[in-house]
């Protein structure tokens, strides 16, 4: 029989899509049911932020900070933005605020990856890790609220410390959801990480070996997933990281599944940080006195990182002495780990797509800036 | 390759322990809020609609004019305009466009005589984009400029 | 615009290429011209918004951190499914967008291409700043667009950075009472009567 003559289709997996996690639109050439290569199209989400940062002073940068870039971690981009700042212009932050701001910059982790395992369940058919992940996340949320008045979007952090202290009471709530917390984790784990077909779907699926790693220079829960044990909280300890005990979960397989447990395993290391930081917490004032709003940055350049819940995130900050920055440059996890994508991609199936997409973690806001 | 039994064994594990904790939730109190009928209680700290409540004492707002919100405003989405000069300073327009403000807070942070505050209200939506602009007397009401919705409900 | 016979008033211009009028239309006019008629066609009408605002089926359109506080509001907490709203991944299948987010000028022919795709009737709810007006994204911004009403019509504003979830389902609550109060049948009459007038 005369061997039937295939083409390569492509497919595009358009800006709309419930589950590209936002504007990313995939050009996803086909043979058959293998993917043989992946182009993704960024842009959908370009917000300028950058030019914008130009023109608005460093605390009206904290404003734009956590809006404009990846949404889902928006204190530890405020805390990306005045690093920088604060390094730059010799800013001195009282001990009780480095505490606070470590505490606060750790739920947002939680919430973060909490989000991330609740869409990414649904993404595999897992209906019900995506209710119960809304429902813990409506408590981190009234958390938050009650301290800075926002649930998503929260301009708390300042130039010099946070704006205002924590109201009476609210560390006692922070270890009861702490405690409540952890014991929900154990259930997530008893739902998903034994079972079946979350492992047929994940194990095994979209390696990124140790090598390919360092050379897209991938970050985050993504390589430490392959073996590659980086995090800037231990490597460049900024804030109150130096002074809590936590261990960096690391797993040598580079599969979907290991880059799940890494992020499980993160979350019980942040509720542990939670807690130390709450027990360690020192009296005090929370605000540097005498920070002017609108602080002149002396001239220079400077280039800081921390840890978001996506990787490593640097911000390359130059100043011209002025009130506003003359250029902010963000090196975005998200963009860098995205093009890892084609390469972990290939030679699996189009129901492969999402699992392997999911997992990377990208926020689309991240990744277009 | 493990076997069948093995396999089955496996499934069968997996399918019961997550059954099991999904109807553990039975038994749970449950967590929804019927919105309409029930509201949740803002903290005290909630950035709603921005508003200057007027003094009781004085029958006016503690607007000093000293344009600070509008300086530090990120959306710049505050205009005030006064006639006088000095003390003798009167409004004449303080518009805030609720449809760009961000609720960040700073303005409510920089007014020297907490003239600006946060309310509680945040039930805003309207049909017409031009009633998010809200003027002195909506700003001196504290309160959104339509009725709150309640759908089909009777 | 009828052929021979005494003045009718249709609703709908009569085909001259032979094809047929939709039954549905058709019925509808005989109801409107039997004694009482009026009252006929505004319960029928009723009956019809009572089933469109209690099954509003968004399509699931997230584009930036309001995309975020949409989710919740479909969670556990403020559970939209009591309001009949399921999400549908397809404009197909939808009759209500809740544009969330920042809509980027490169974005802005794919959400045209999309309201397009949906079947009338069809109703936008724009949730959040950017959506409204461009947001905390107005000024010093090359890539924004100054509001989602700049290419799909809206019906509904609702305002926040991010707006609550209780402030979308009040948003979605104010669509209700928008779709009760629709008169598209009459309308549709009343145009036919004024055209063959």
């Amino acid at each position: 029989m005369r061997s039937l003559r295939t083409e390569e289709l492509i497919l595009n997996m358009g800006p709309q899509h419930p589950s590209t996690h936002g504007v990313l639109r995939l050009v996803v050439t086909l043979d058959g049911e293998n993917i043989v290569e992946v182009q993704p199209d960024i842009g959908y989400l370009h917000s300028s932020v950058e030019k914008m940062m130009e023109h608005r002073n460093y605390t009206q940068n904290i404003a734009l900070a956590d809006r404009g870039m990846d949404y889902l971690a928006a204190l530890v981009n405020e805390m990306a933005v005045l690093r920088a700042a604060e390094t730059l212009a010799d800013v001195p932050v009282p001990e009780r605020a480095r505490y606070i701001r470590t505490i606060f910059m750790e739920l947002q982790r939680l919430a973060s990856h909490l989000l991330w395992l609740g869409t990414y369940g649904i993404d595999l058919g897992a209906f019900t890790a995506f209710l119960w992940c809304m429902r813990e996340r409506e408590l981190i949320m009234d958390l938050f609220e009650s301290v800075t008045g926002g649930r998503l979007h929260h301009v708390y952090f300042r130039l010099g410390g946070v704006n205002e202290d924590l109201p009476p009471g609210w560390t006692d709530r922070c270890r009861e959801f702490c405690h409540y917390f952890l014991n929900r984790l154990d259930e997530y784990h008893k739902l998903l990480t034994g079972n079946p077909i979350w492992k047929a779907r994940t194990q095994g699926v979209g390696v990124l070996t140790r090598e390919q790693a360092i050379a897209f220079g991938a970050c985050g829960p993504v390589a430490r997933a392959s073996g590659l044990a980086w995090d800037v909280r231990k490597s460049h300890p900024y804030e109150a990281y130096d002074r809590v005990e936590f261990q960096v979960p690391v797993y040598t397989e580079g599969d979907c599944y290991a880059r799940y447990l890494v992020r499980m395993d993160e979350m019980r290391e942040s509720t542990r940080i939670i807690l130390q930081c709450l027990d360690q917490l020192p009296e005090g004032e929370v605000r540097a006195p005498r920070v002017p709003l609108n602080l002149k940055v002396p001239a220079g350049e400077v280039y800081t990182r921390v840890e978001s819940p996506r990787g490593d995130l640097g911000i390359h900050l130059v100043s011209t002495g002025g009130e506003f920055p003359w250029r902010v440059k963000i090196r975005a996890p998200s963009f860098v780990n995205l093009h890892a994508l084609t390469e972990m991609m290939r030679g699996w199936k189009v129901a492969d797509i999402i699992a392997i997409l999911g997992s990377i973690d990208i926020v689309l806001a991240d990744v277009d800036r | 390759m493990p076997s069948l039994l093995q396999r089955t064994a496996e499934a069968v594990q997996g399918l019961v322990t997550g059954l099991g904790i999904t109807f553990q939730n039975l038994t749970r109190p449950k967590v929804t809020l019927l919105y309409p009928l029930e509201k949740s209680n803002v903290s005290p700290r909630w950035h709603g609609l921005l508003a200057l409540p007027v003094d009781t004492e004085t029958g006016n707002d503690k607007c000093i004019i000293c344009f600070q919100c509008e300086r530090i405003c990120p959306s710049r989405c505050i205009h005030i305009e006064a006639t006088g000069k000095g003390k003798e300073r009167v409004l004449t327009r303080f518009d805030i466009e609720m449809d760009k403000c961000q609720y960040c807070g700073l303005c409510v942070e920089v007014c020297p005589t907490e003239a600006i505050v946060f309310t509680p209200h945040y039930e805003a939506s309207t049909y017409n984009r031009a009633n998010l602009l809200y003027t002195l007397e909506d700003l001196h009401r504290a309160a959104p400029k339509e009725p709150v919705a309640r759908g089909i409900l009777r | 615009m009828s052929s021979g016979g005494p003045e009718v008033t249709r609703m709908v211009r009569v085909p001259t290429d032979g094809s047929r009028v939709a039954p549905a239309e058709h019925l509808v006019e005989v109801l409107h011209r039997l004694p009482g008629g009026q009252i006929l066609v505004t319960s029928i009408e009723n009956v019809l918004n009572w089933a469109r605002a209690r099954s509003l089926w968004p399509l699931t359109f997230g584009l930036a951190c309001c995309a975020m506080e949409m989710m919740q509001a479909m969670g556990t907490r403020f559970d939209l499914d009591r309001f009949g709203v399921i999400p549908r991944a397809t404009p197909r299948q939808a009759d209500l967008i809740i544009v969330a987010g920042r809509c980027t000028i490169k974005m802005a022919p794919v959400v045209r291409r999309l309201w397009e795709q949906m079947p009338e009737p069809k109703y936008v709810i724009s949730m959040g700043s950017c959506a409204t007006c461009g947001g905390p994204f107005y000024y010093d911004n090359y890539s924004i667009l100054k509001g989602i009403d700049t290419v799909i019509p809206v019906d509904v504003y609702v305002p926040g950075c991010p707006p609550r979830p209780e402030a979308l389902i009040e948003g979605v609550l104010k669509l209700q009472e928008k779709i009760q109060k629709e008169r598209r049948l009459t309308r549709r009459l009343q145009e036919a009567a004024q055209a063959g007038a």
